[in-house]
């Protein structure tokens, strides 16, 4: 059952696997390869350094010729996403081109991230402080980011343990690891 | 592993030439992608703003969006003119990737390979060409009632006949056997006779189209004309890009081909699922897909500092 859309997402999941880089990574489910995970590693020396932001990208079968949807399932602040974790981003509306893939998509996000575009804000709060309150906007960020980090902590269906013991080191390296329950589907 | 459509093996990327003798390769092997469909080459064709993509893939961009995918500067299908040289270069590395990848694995202590010696391997054509005059001595000659051109009986009926009766245009080649059949494998669009008739290329559909005459135009190439005004545009539509696309190859393929084609497309484009049901909101997401989201974040630490190999550089 193989389309051009499904012939291409393959082809954009080889290429990321092989060669990736720059701190970002994405695979489709198992089960559909319309639907994608993807995550973001905040880049260095900006607020969001080292956060690991976690997306959703779903296609269809226009793809490449119109973009996908895609949107942060982690919690975000910044000028450009909104609330409910979408994207503002020009290169996903008007200034798509079909010669995009999925490491593309996500290398500009990355970009976005400490480079916003305050003219069209989706979270004005965000918008606001970037503009004004610049120090603040960072604390902000940066509690999204350690969020990140504690994103990886929860068990299914748990709710948000006490997390006054949070490790300080700005490594985070350790954070990845799974704990002992795994929830292999 | 996930069960997907194509094996990934199968898929090929620039980035297979990394670990062999030769990874300069990697650099013509990206040179000869279409940007859109990022696989090889096919009916390459160019546009006014000097930029090429697969015949099919840049017809079916501009039916959304007439811009170029790489500069975005206005262009048009009537102007995308086919490059039917890069089409063979194309179709030549395609066919001889496999070898040239097998031939440059590294060896033991990752010296490049030995050239042969000329003498001690026949290049693949020649040895195609000995196999076919092999077939040649042995089958008998037939002559196409058509054209009247001379091959053996097996391709008058695979491939002859049906190209030969549908576009009435087979050339009657010089009355040497075996080298016509020779030929007409071989794919040589530079000795193309010069009476071969342009076929016109179909213009794009007119979305103000009655529906009536829709289905007219849709009939007068013998395409279905089931279903709703929509599925009827997409039809003609993709027909349209199909048809274009195939007048700018090398080998283009027979009207019944296409429509074959186009009839499986549909068909799969119709069962495929699309989204379904990607309405959780983020912290469920977050949560069904944990482990899957771990495994990422490993695999993004881990290329963090790497610089990927930048092969899609345009000018």
């Amino acid at each position: 059952m193989s389309t051009p859309a499904r012939r291409r997402l393959m082809r954009d999941f080889k290429r990321i696997q092989q060669d990736s880089a720059g701190g970002v990574s994405a695979s489709p489910l198992a089960d559909n390869v319309m639907i994608w995970n993807g995550i973001i590693i905040g880049p260095q020396d900006t607020p969001y350094e080292d956060g690991t932001f976690r997306l959703r990208l779903t296609f269809d079968e226009q793809y490449p010729n119109k973009p996908p949807n895609v949107r942060f399932t982690s919690e975000m602040f910044h000028p450009n996403v909104y609330g409910s974790g979408e994207l503002c981003l020009d290169i996903l509306q008007n200034r798509w081109s079909p010669t995009y893939d999925v490491a593309s998509i996500l290398t500009s996000i990355q970009s976005l991230l400490n480079d916003p575009n305050i003219s069209s804000p989706a979270n004005v709060e965000a918008a606001n402080l970037y503009k004004d309150h610049r120090s603040q906007y960072i604390k902000r960020v940066r509690q999204t980011v350690e969020k990140s980090w504690t994103e990886d902590m929860l068990d299914v269906g748990d709710e948000e343990d006490d997390e006054e013991d949070e490790d300080e080191d700005d490594d985070g390296s350790e954070k990845g690891e799974a704990d002992d329950k795994e929830e292999r589907p | 592993m996930a069960t997907f459509t194509d094996p990934l093996d199968s898929i090929t990327d620039p980035s297979d030439w990394g670990d062999t003798s030769f990874p300069n390769l990697s650099k013509l092997d990206s040179l000869l992608r279409c940007h859109i469909c990022k696989d090889f080459l096919k009916a390459p064709v160019l546009t006014s703003c000097d930029h090429i993509f697969c015949s099919v893939c840049i017809r079916r961009s501009l039916e959304s969006d007439k811009k170029c995918p790489l500069c975005h500067e206005e262009t048009y299908e009537s102007k995308l003119r086919k490059v039917l040289l890069l089409d063979e270069i194309s179709s030549w590395f395609t066919r001889n990737r496999p070898e040239l990848l097998d031939k440059h694995r590294p060896t033991a202590n990752n010296t490049p390979e030995p050239v042969a010696a000329p003498e001690a391997e026949k290049p693949a054509a020649v040895l195609r060409y000995e196999s076919r005059k092999k077939r040649a001595a042995e089958d008998p000659l037939v002559e196409c009632p058509v054209c009247s051109t001379f091959m053996s009986a097996d391709e008058l009926q695979t491939s002859h006949i049906d190209s030969c009766l549908a576009n009435k245009r087979a050339r009657p080649s010089p009355s040497r056997p075996v080298i016509s059949s020779f030929f007409k494998k071989e794919r040589t669009p530079q000795t193309q006779p010069e009476f071969v008739k342009k076929k016109p290329k179909i213009t794009n559909l007119d979305p103000t189209i009655s529906t009536n005459k829709l289905k007219e135009k849709l009939n007068s190439w013998n395409l279905p004309t089931g279903g709703t005004r929509h599925q009827l545009e997409t039809r003609m539509k993709e027909f349209i890009s199909m048809y274009n696309a195939n007048l700018d190859s090398v080998n283009p393929v027979d009207d019944r081909v296409l429509i074959n084609r186009l009839m499986k497309w549909e068909g799969t484009y119709s069962l495929s699922n699309t989204a379904g049901d990607a309405e959780e909101d983020g912290a469920q997401w977050r949560r069904k897909y944990k482990a899957e989201y771990d495994e990422l974040i490993k695999q993004a630490r881990a290329n963090m500092n790497r610089m990927n190999t930048k092969l899609d550089t345009t000018d």
